[in-house]
């Protein structure tokens, strides 16, 4: 593992992160059918699940996350094609905010 | 014919998928076809192997592995490596190409902020790269070979250019279109009725020859030549075979825009390649592109024309093949 991925930068609040994954989700769900707000995403589910295609992952969906949550915090911009269609969504959030959902490891 | 050994294929992030050891800012990919973005229709890498008995053995090889690496921390721009083969000896003109690139990929968005992505912005993936492609050119079979020695044309010569290219590839929200599970086990697909996935590809190159084959007279050819390539490419999937049977067409124009007086008979001004495909797939599906699994498919694909840049001309063939494809 190299010193890029290492340093990550500052991690979230806890306090500050579940309103920041309301905001993803509410963002994310422009690309979907699904109404992804109200029938939220479970950890284990996929892109593919929910329905966002290759395209819109690598180009909006990427640059907003960059702009709209890693931009703002410094920290590593994701690049597009990092987001496959088979990333689950506690991996997506882990990407996105670096904090691990599901072990709670960060919360 | 004792047997054909084997048709793998690998298309997206094959093999060693190195961006799950480095945090996703490097990864290795290996595919059929050299294109900014890996997508549905993307070729997938091939290798077939024919053995006869008694009969010359026949090899149909087409594999284009490109490695990326994050610049920097701040920014989405990528290094890039590419290499590429291609030996089709099944072929009406055997083809041999051998390619090495180095390019610098960087992307360009006029999305604006706000809370939800821009639904209305162009996205840009662009490459600019420099690289040696070498080509084998064969025999010419209308050529008289019975002078001693040979005349150039009777004997197989390589050809060595230097490439510079710079490759644009646009996407627009609704381009890619994907299906969906409906519920929890995921199992019951949704999704619209055809599911779909479209992007152009324009090039400018400029290829430099560095050591030509002799003609009949011993000349080599020297020069330039520099043009365009427009890809227009896409695939498509109904919802009636729960989206398995994949239809892919490519239509690939290139036309040059100055040719040096040497480089006139051995690259066409203005060429057309078309491929047509059409796969059924049995386990998971391009659309889903992912789950590191090997997808087996059975399909056939036509293509015809010329790709000059790639050093194939008179194309007219039919592939019908069991594909085994490596999905990441």
């Amino acid at each position: 593992m190299s010193s890029k991925d290492r340093d990550q930068g500052p991690h979230e609040a806890p306090d500050n992160i579940d309103q920041r994954i309301e905001e993803l989700i509410v963002g994310l769900d422009v690309l979907t059918d699904r109404a992804l707000s109200a029938k939220r995403p479970t950890d284990d589910e996929t892109m593919q699940h929910i329905g966002i295609s290759k395209g819109d992952l690598d180009g909006p969906a990427t640059d907003w996350i960059n702009k709209r949550f890693r931009r703002p915090a410094k920290k590593r911009l994701l690049v597009p094609g990092e987001i496959k269609p088979s990333t689950k969504w506690a991996d997506m959030v882990k990407l996105v905010f670096d904090v691990d959902t599901k072990s709670g490891s960060e919360k | 014919m004792r047997a054909i050994l084997f048709l793998t294929a690998c298309s997206t992030a094959c093999a060693v998928s190195a961006s799950a050891m480095a945090g996703g800012a490097d990864s290795f990919t290996l595919n059929g076809a050299e294109e900014p973005e890996i997508k549905a229709w993307t070729e997938p890498a091939s290798v077939a192997f024919t053995s006869n008995n008694g009969g010359k053995d026949s090899w149909a090889v087409n594999l284009a592995g490109k490695y990326e690496n994050q610049l920097s921390d701040n920014s989405t721009s990528k290094l890039v490596v590419r290499f590429a083969v291609e030996k089709n000896t099944q072929l009406k003109k055997e083809v041999e190409n051998y390619g090495a690139s180095v390019g610098y990929k960087f992307y360009w968005t006029d999305a604006r902020d706000g809370p939800t992505p821009d639904l209305e912005a162009w996205h840009l993936a662009n490459e600019f790269s420099l690289g040696i492609t070498d080509k084998a050119v064969f025999p010419d079979a209308k050529a008289i070979c019975t002078a001693a020695p040979l005349p150039p044309e009777c004997t197989e010569q390589r050809e060595t250019s230097l490439r510079a290219q710079l490759q644009v590839q646009p996407y627009r929200h609704g381009w890619d279109k994907t299906f969906h599970y409906e519920d929890s086990t995921h199992t019951k697909l949704k999704g619209q009725r055809w599911t779909r996935s479209f992007t152009p590809v324009l090039s400018l190159f400029y290829d430099e020859i560095l050591d030509a084959k002799a003609d009949a007279a011993g000349a080599r050819a020297d020069g330039g030549v520099t043009g365009l390539k427009l890809s227009l490419s896409g695939a498509a999937s109904p919802r009636v075979t729960n989206y398995r049977l994949v239809l892919s067409a490519k239509l690939q124009l290139t036309e040059t825009l100055s040719r040096s007086v040497g480089r006139r008979d051995g690259f066409q001004s203005s060429a057309t390649l078309l491929k047509l495909g059409a796969d059924y797939e049995f386990g998971p599906r391009s659309f889903e592109n992912g789950g590191n699994k090997w997808v087996p498919s059975f399909g056939i694909a036509y293509t015809k024309g010329d790709d000059p840049l790639a050093g194939k001309t008179d194309l007219d063939n039919t592939v019908l093949a069991f594909k085994l494809t490596y999905r990441n």
